[in-house]
């Protein structure tokens, strides 16, 4: 009967290739019983085939009975952390995507408003998207072939593990780091991407005509290597403050050490001739901003601004750290 | 009023789910085929669809309590269910629970 065929085809097709023979034979017998009990030696019409059909049941209901597979894509474990981390990246991305097409705007002044638009709002949905779609995808393959453990699914509890209830002053509210990660992940992002907007911007009768970019893209290109490093090590800074969720030494150790890092590698970047636009101030006197007084060496001032951003970054980088030593210290416990 | 329908067969419903593998495996100390199974436990009371319990008893064979064999019934071939000894040890240490559940509930809801 062709009825029946069309039924188990629709049970199996849902069912892995390896059960498929085995699942469909139990089912024949199955159908053909149930016809037997309802019809005795008679030999059946089409009404108790569909009666029988029904009473089976929906196909996909009967195959996901069979499946005992994940019929999920992140499941109950992971869900929680997932959107955490969803509630992180998509701001993240948003922003970031926004900025970027802000400058963009600003860099090629498009024909209309519309268009301008436009543009923000592409730049909006394909950042939301790709967003959603890699932390979507990153937790499923994690759900179906790595299963790491969630970060505070412990097996071995015990009363020992309670977190103590942190002082107020203690707590660190998920705003900072999250700010934290969504700031320096755009200025990674610009810096990265984007390092030609960064410059003097040659305005005339406030008309942007043109910018002298501070950097130069090749040497940027070659130091971007470091400049993920720099951010993976802000990524574990804040993320270790986001997951703990207080102050204590584990946390104020581990931004301790990422800071040094970071330093040493900042410095060495900035540090690094080639990432300097070199045309930099002959550009500028070609446009006719540099106030060229004489007797002046440019050169040595240019020098001296860089020199000068060295330490501010460093001072910068020492602040931040002693910041970070006094709450560990205070908030030990 | 719907509404305590509603959530009276869904509680209903999943007291029946909790008993069902005790059901089955008390039935299978000889060797059953799925729909024959599907009658008995009709005519003791308790109905069940074959569409859930087909996909049960496979589960149980994967969990190595039952064991299953083809056999030709009536000139037609028939997969054949059975509890192994895992099953059965399973099954006596169930029947144990239950019938102290049992108690315990009837000292408390009568």
């Amino acid at each position: 009967m062709e009825l029946i065929d069309r039924y188990i085809y629709a049970v199996i097709k849902r069912i892995p290739q390896k059960q498929r023979a085995d699942i469909e034979k139990e089912i024949r017998t199955l159908i053909e019983d149930m016809l037997y009990a309802s019809c005795g030696e008679n030999i059946p019409s089409s009404a108790d085939y569909e009666n029988v059909l029904k009473e089976l049941g929906n196909p996909a209901e009967l195959a996901a009975k069979y499946n005992d597979k994940k019929n999920y894509l992140i499941g109950p474990e992971y869900y929680d952390t997932y959107l955490t981390i969803l509630k992180i990246v998509l701001p993240c991305v948003i922003f970031g995507s926004v900025v970027v097409a802000f400058l963009e705007i600003l860099a090629n002044t498009p024909e209309t408003f519309g268009s301008a638009f436009g543009d923000v709002v592409g730049a909006i949905c394909s950042g939301a998207f790709q967003g959603f779609t890699w932390v979507t995808v990153i937790f499923a393959l994690n759900e179906r072939f790595l299963n790491i453990k969630a970060l505070d699914a412990k097996k071995n509890w015990s009363v020992s593990d309670l977190p103590e209830i942190p002082k107020k002053e203690a707590i660190i509210k998920p705003v900072d780091p999250i700010l934290g990660i969504v700031f320096s992940a755009l200025f990674s992002i610009f810096f990265i991407f984007e390092n030609h907007l960064i410059g003097i911007y040659n305005f005339s009768e406030s008309k942007l005509i043109s910018i002298i970019p501070l950097f130069s893209p090749e040497g940027i290109r070659r130091v971007i290597p470091w400049v993920v490093v720099i951010f993976i090590m802000l990524l574990m800074k804040e993320g270790i403050k986001l997951f703990t969720g207080r102050w204590n030494i584990t946390v104020c150790a581990v931004a301790i050490i990422t800071n040094i890092i970071s330093l040493i590698l900042s410095v060495l970047i900035l540090k690094n001739n080639t990432i300097w636009n070199q045309s930099f101030l002959s550009e500028l006197e070609a446009a006719g901003i540099g106030v060229s007084i004489q007797n002046i060496n440019t050169a040595e001032i240019w020098n001296g601004v860089t020199k000068g951003l060295v330490y501010i970054i460093v001072f910068g980088y020492i602040i931040d750290s002693v910041v970070f030593l006094y709450r560990g210290i205070r908030y030990a416990r | 009023m719907n509404d305590i329908e509603e959530i009276v067969r869904s509680y209903i419903s999943e007291l029946r789910r909790g008993t069902l593998i005790l059901c089955v495996l008390s039935r299978l100390d000889e060797p059953k085929y799925g729909y024959s199974l599907v009658q008995e436990l009709e005519e003791k009371g308790i109905p069940i669809d074959a569409g859930t319990l087909y996909p049960l008893l496979r589960r149980l064979e994967k969990q190595n309590l039952l064991s299953s064999i083809w056999e030709l019934t009536d000139s037609r071939p028939r997969r054949y269910y059975f509890l192994s000894d895992t099953g059965k040890a399973v099954y006596s240490r169930l029947c144990a629970e239950w019938h102290s559940m049992v108690s315990s509930m009837n000292k408390m809801i009568s």
